[in-house]
């Protein structure tokens, strides 16, 4: 076991390294212009040498590689700006520590990712459930049909309809609007509760599909039948046994859904206007600020990583079928 | 977010897959009885019409805007110069309306918008196969170190964030196979299919880690079966067995996947395409049209609806296909 | 000022920067006529009273506005984000506008009846200079407060204008105290070079604030109403992090920010307002929220529900809404002139393109049919064909044959001009944005245009980031659309902010507009920046058209505007036309 989980924790360190160089030589090595952008319209050849060199853009790549990687690790000191560890860099464009900017963005995305999947799993496992149950019969089709239907339509454009009609011009559900949980847990929980329904909802018609797939899957396994022939009541098997091995699907998905939250949050944020990750991201490529996109990038994978590791661990302990090896 | 719908609906297909291939029997290979049974789904028949309908679209797009006798340029007399917007939705002459402010006609882009998503979806999606295909195969069948390397890839690129790395990509790689010359001239085509092979390429880096993902797990359990095991006993060289024993038994995992791909990867397209990372005009695409539509969507509807119900209308009759693909091959899944 | 805003209106369309968006004519409606706020269109330019100029004597309080109503929360929503609130550092129209409720400079503009007129503010008067002109003083308001109680000293001022110095430790601040300042280019800020700098001296006894100069700079006072010209208590300088919390000495203070996200701020009880000509205090609270999706956040204005009814946006008017801001809500809509002129990429580099195609391209030069193309609208711009802007104080409005700053161009005679030249097939090549929809539309109508004129046209397609650093660079091989290329944004209005910056023969290739290399045309306009701010108006405007007719840098396509939609419980939202932006300090709810 515990060899197992040494494994798995070194193996996930070698991943984020790759993906830290990875970020670097992406977003680093590629055309771009921060000392442009900073230096603005009085901007004469001069003044973009001394930003080059106050943003250390002169020295070589390889340099400035150690010196961001050694920051993430131990702080740096950037031409006189404290930059504490975890030290992701420094922002050209706000001139301030893209560690403060993540640290600010990473409870808002968190917020709504924490939400959606409360009620994504909710929706999903009680109508994949449903459908699982009665495969075949009208209901199974019409939530199976509902759930590709929602899946088919752009998300962005399902967003963008919802945040003007259901928000703005009638005004059924509080416009999104973050505050920090610690602040007020009740302004927290109405300000994202609309996006929550929203996110999670449309979330859900995917995995109600999932669901339903491996319910009837497992509904077909071995240890089902015997249960069933040892007399077992159709709801308890489903409850006990069903839903039980149904969850370790669910931890998988868990972390893919995080993932692509990560990505996702790009619309879900700029639509409806809240400033997580995503949004801090796409802010960022407007402006050239390029360590705060890698920042995010590097912490994505952070994230990641981590999750897939506890799902990995927790797969173990809830899956009878799975053994540690 | 569009990519997220992906990735889940591949895992769909892992589940679904989970059940073992059915043998072979009666002389009839697994795929020729997934065959007889999809032809009997009308719902299968009825999106092979719809997906049917959208190819022809993309083949006969040049017949199609010369019938309507539209063409791809500005048309600045077409809209009011104070609200840039035409005065019309739908007219003889540009049956889908004209883009605000330039006048451009939208049928035209629409017509032509079909072939970037389809051959996005299809390029993309065999290649991704080919790839996930190979290396799952490679992976699960050898084990020891090559598993251990591909294994290690594949978790390396499913920890990197998809949209911000296909955003930080793209203009890089135009820059680097742009050839741009001494002034930064890169012709307008060559950008184009640049941006449109740098969108391929990056859809299929980060996806065909699942399929291998997928593929490996596949062989990893078919290995261990009796008929592999008894193929393996008797002498047979390993090509042989991947090729006559392991691949036969692979296709419906691959054919569901290929059908789950390919919708998934049209409406990322979209969703790129939205965030302007995606294909950039002259390649006209739906993703594009839309998100340019989409802030006029009460004041000129025609605009956005359009391409969202083609890209809508597509991606749902390839899953329902796929669906009913997959449940050809896997017939306990349903009913 | 604050380049990026020209930027903004080049790339319209997409991510629209903040301020030079914006239609009409605030100027002719009285501005105290609450809510019903200034939408006639047109070229209202005439209208706007010519010289705002400079008020020394003006004492506060500021005079009540009729009508308003204290109390309530104003909520503003922009898709930009402030880069930086250090009051040493900020540049850009927004966040000036933002700073000016929080910070007091040593003068400010107010509005007077459309008017933008520069009233003493922490200071006594606009500045007592000396004879030769290379000192000046400033003397503060005696019991000037903090938010917190303590007393703004006259080196608290000094302080913030030598953090202003730290290019380093503080970079994309405005650079004229390093070009004007005695030894401003060897001081490095407090941190680095120390407290002490001859060219800012402070008198905490007297009150009084010396700058010394290296050489004249007559426009000082226009100056010295940036944010640099505030106060900072050197014991709660957190360096960086100052931008994050800044003390207060405007009528408001800030309770809370979060940078990129939220800005939310409360009346300053320690605020004197019979000391204040240029600022009030109406709501109670002010909002501010960042980054927020243009288009939806015009939408929701419009439609006017629940919280709408408060907001308001200086995002400009969003092309989504523009139907009904031209028609049903009017009335939701502020615009008037900004201190910004375009020209639309029409620099021409007068050593590479002969003075005879440069009047071709003038001739064919399409501005109607740019301005629709990038999605420029009658709230974005109106008819101009001058350099500078018409608000400058002295600046006569013109208009030449040449430069009608409208129209669609005529091809057929730029054509004719060519062949008579022997130039046809004239090669012009320039850069533009692909990846921006709106540059790739005036791409087309450009090309179009030049091609029936005659020109061979070279467009070559770069993306924005690599453009920005193209149209800079010296040894670019192109001919057209380089160095301030979109147009100019004037930092004051007087034209030592505006031609100097853009056709000093010092200035490196791509720098300015147009690469002229005359020295007699460095003099003239160092004479006129030396003569008293009050005779300098006509005199610019008498070099306007030299500049034009002689050299024909850029075709002016436009005054560029400031718009601002609101809900309709806002209510007297007036565009300052040095700012381009509204007065925020003037807006009340209810």
């Amino acid at each position: 076991m515990l060899v197992y989980i040494l494994r798995r924790v070194l193996l996930g360190l070698s991943v984020l390294l790759a993906a830290i160089v990875a970020t670097f030589c992406i977003f680093f090595l590629g055309p771009s212009d921060p000392a442009g952008a900073l230096c603005g319209r009085q901007c004469t050849p001069d003044r973009i040498v001394q930003i080059e060199k106050d943003l250390g853009l002169n020295k070589p790549k390889t340099e400035q590689f150690v010196t961001y990687t050694k920051g993430l690790v131990a702080g740096n000191d950037l031409g006189g700006k404290k930059c504490d560890a975890p030290c992701l860099g420094w922002s050209y464009v706000q001139n301030r520590p893209v560690t403060d900017m993540v640290k600010q963005a990473f409870p808002v995305t968190v917020s709504i990712v924490i939400g959606g999947i409360v009620v994504y799993s909710t929706l999903g496992i009680l109508f994949g459930m449903i459908a699982a149950r009665f495969r075949g019969k009208p209901l199974d089709r019409v939530i199976v049909g509902v759930s590709q239907f929602v899946t088919s339509i752009p998300y962005f454009v399902l967003a963008q309809l919802f945040f003007l009609y259901a928000m703005v011009y009638y005004g059924l559900i509080p416009r999104a609007k973050y505050t920090s949980i610690l602040d007020n847990p009740f302004t927290w929980f109405t300000g994202l509760l609309g996006i929550w329904l929203f996110y999670g909802t449309v979330l859900s018609a995917n995995y109600v599909r999932y669901v339903r797939a491996s319910m009837i899957d497992v509904q077909n396994q071995d240890y089902i039948r015997t249960a069933r022939s040892k007399g077992l009541g159709e709801r308890k098997i489903a409850i006990s046994h069903a839903l039980r091995a149904g969850i370790a699907p669910f931890l998988t998905l868990l972390g893919l859904a995080v993932a692509a939250e990560l990505g996702g949050a790009i619309f879900t944020e700029r639509i409806f206007g809240l400033q997580g990750m995503g949004n801090l991201a796409l802010t960022s490529f407007d402006t050239s600020d390029l360590p705060v996109i890698a920042g995010v990038v590097v912490v994505g994978a952070v994230i990641i990583v981590s999750l897939n590791l506890l799902v990995d661990l927790l797969y173990g302990l809830v899956d009878p079928r799975v053994k540690l090896s | 977010m569009s990519l997220g719908a992906g990735t889940e609906a591949t895992m769909v297909a892992d589940a679904d897959e989970r059940a073992p291939g059915p043998a072979p029997r009666e002389g009839k290979s697994p795929t020729q009885i997934a065959l007889e049974r999809l032809r009997k789904d009308k719902v299968a028949i009825a999106c092979l019409f719809v997906i049917g309908f959208f190819v022809l679209v993309a083949i006969l797009a040049p017949v199609l805007v010369s019938i309507a006798g539209v063409d791809d340029q500005l048309h600045l007399d077409q809209v009011n110069p104070l609200t840039g917007l035409a005065s019309f939705q739908s007219n003889a002459d540009h049956p889908f309306g004209v883009k605000a402010r330039t006048g451009e006609d939208l049928f035209y882009q629409w017509a032509y918008g079909a072939r970037p998503s389809l051959v996005v979806g299809i390029a993309a999606s065999a290649l991704t196969m080919v790839v996930g295909v190979t290396m799952g195969l490679l992976a699960g069948f050898l084990g020891g170190v090559v598993d251990t390397v591909v294994s290690w890839i594949v978790d390396f690129l499913l920890s990197l964030p998809f949209l911000l790395m296909a955003i930080g990509i793209v203009p890089i790689a135009l820059q680097r196979f742009g050839n741009p010359d001494s002034s930064g001239f890169i012709e307008e085509g060559r950008e184009s299919t640049i941006r449109f092979i740098v969108l391929i390429c990056v859809l299929v880096l980060f996806t065909w880690p699942t399929v291998a993902r997928l593929i490996r797990g596949e062989v990893l359990s078919l290995r261990e079966r009796e008929f592999v095991q008894a193929a393996r006993s008797l002498g047979m060289p390993t090509k042989r067995v991947v090729m006559r024993e392991l691949l036969p038994n692979l296709t419906g995992p691959m054919i569901v996947n290929l059908t789950i791909l390919i919708p998934a990867f049209i409406a990322t397209e979209a969703g790129l395409s939205f965030l302007g990372v995606g294909l950039k005009d002259p390649t006209y695409s739906w993703g594009q049209t839309i998100s340019q539509g989409v802030t006029f969507f009460d004041s000129y509807p025609i605009w956005m609806w359009i391409p969202t119900i083609s890209v809508s209308l597509l991606v749902l009759a390839l899953s329902l296909f796929g669906d009913a693909v997959s449940d050809a091959f896997n017939p306990q899944t349903r009913r | 000022m604050r380049w990026t805003t020209v930027v903004a209106l080049a790339t319209a369309g997409t991510l629209s920067l903040a301020a030079c968006g914006g239609s009409g004519s605030s100027g002719t409606n009285s501005n105290n006529d609450a809510g019903a706020s200034n939408t006639a269109l047109g070229d209202a330019y005439e209208k706007v009273p010519a010289s705002a100029g400079q008020r020394p004597d003006v004492k506060g309080p500021a005079p009540e506005i009729a009508g308003a109503k204290k109390g309530g929360t104003l909520t503003f929503n922009s898709d930009v984000t402030p880069e930086s609130t250090d009051p040493s550092t900020q540049y850009y129209q927004d966040t000036a506008a933002i700073m000016k409720l929080t910070t007091r400079t040593l003068t400010a503009y107010r509005m007077e009846g459309g008017k933008s007129v520069l009233v003493p503010d922490m200071a006594t008067d606009l500045g007592q200079k000396s004879k030769d002109g290379l000192q000046w003083k400033f003397t503060l308001k005696p019991n000037l407060k903090y938010d917190d109680g303590t007393p703004i000293k006259a080196s608290d001022v000094a302080y913030s204008i030598k953090r202003s110095f730290a290019t380093e430790e503080l970079p994309g601040g405005p650079t004229f105290q390093i070009d004007y300042f005695k030894d401003g280019d060897k001081y490095k800020g407090p941190w680095k070079s120390g407290d002490t700098y001859s060219g800012v001296e402070a008198d905490d006894a007297k009150g009084v604030i010396t700058i010394n100069l290296a050489r004249k700079f007559e426009t000082l006072s226009y100056f010295a109403s940036f944010t640099m010209f505030g106060a900072i208590p050197k014991a709660k300088d957190t360096k960086t992090n100052y931008q994050l919390k800044w003390a207060a000495t405007g009528p408001y203070k800030v309770q809370s920010y979060t940078k990129g996200s939220s800005l939310t701020l409360v009346k300053n009880t320690n605020w004197d307002a019979a000391s204040d000509p240029a600022r009030h205090q109406y709501p109670d609270t002010i909002q501010f929220n960042f980054g927020k999706d243009a288009a939806t956040t015009a939408k929701a204005i419009m439609a006017d529900n629940g919280i709408d009814q408060t907001s308001l946006t200086y995002d400009g008017v969003n092309a989504a809404v523009l139907q009904q801001a031209l028609g049903a809500k009017r009335k939701q809509v502020a615009s008037g002139p900004s201190n910004c002129v375009n020209w639309n990429g029409s620099t021409m580099d007068v050593n590479k393109i002969p003075l005879e195609v440069r009047k071709a391209v003038a001739a064919a030069w399409p501005i109607d049919q740019i301005h629709q193309a990038a999605g420029e609208t009658p709230f974005d711009y109106s008819p101009g064909g001058t350099i500078g802007a018409p608000q400058v104080p002295g600046f006569t409005k013109f208009n030449l044959p040449e430069f009608p700053g409208k129209g669609q161009g005529d091809p057929a005679k730029a054509k004719a001009m060519l062949q008579a030249a022997g130039k046809l097939n004239f090669e012009l090549s320039y850069y533009y944005s692909n990846d921006d929809e709106a540059a790739k539309n005036v791409n087309k109508v450009k090309v179009a245009q030049l091609t029936k004129a005659g020109f061979k046209v070279k467009a070559i397609g770069v993306s924005k980031t690599e453009r920005r650093k193209k149209v800079r660079d010296p040894k670019a091989p192109v001919n057209l659309g380089q160095g301030v290329n979109t147009g100019w944004c004037y930092d004051w209005p007087q034209g030592d902010s505006i031609y100097p910056p853009l056709f000093n023969s010092t200035l490196p290739n791509n720098s300015g507009a147009g690469n002229i290399r005359d020295k007699a045309l460095d003099k003239e306009m160092a004479d006129i920046a030396n003569l008293p701010v009050a005779e300098q108006g006509a005199k610019w405007t008498a070099l306007d058209k030299k500049i034009l007719q002689k050299y024909v840098p850029l075709v002016p396509n436009a005054y560029s505007k400031g718009s601002m939609i609101f809900g309709s419980k806002v209510h007297n939202v007036v565009i300052d036309p040095n700012q381009g932006i509204g007065d925020f300090p003037s807006i009340w709810v209810g």
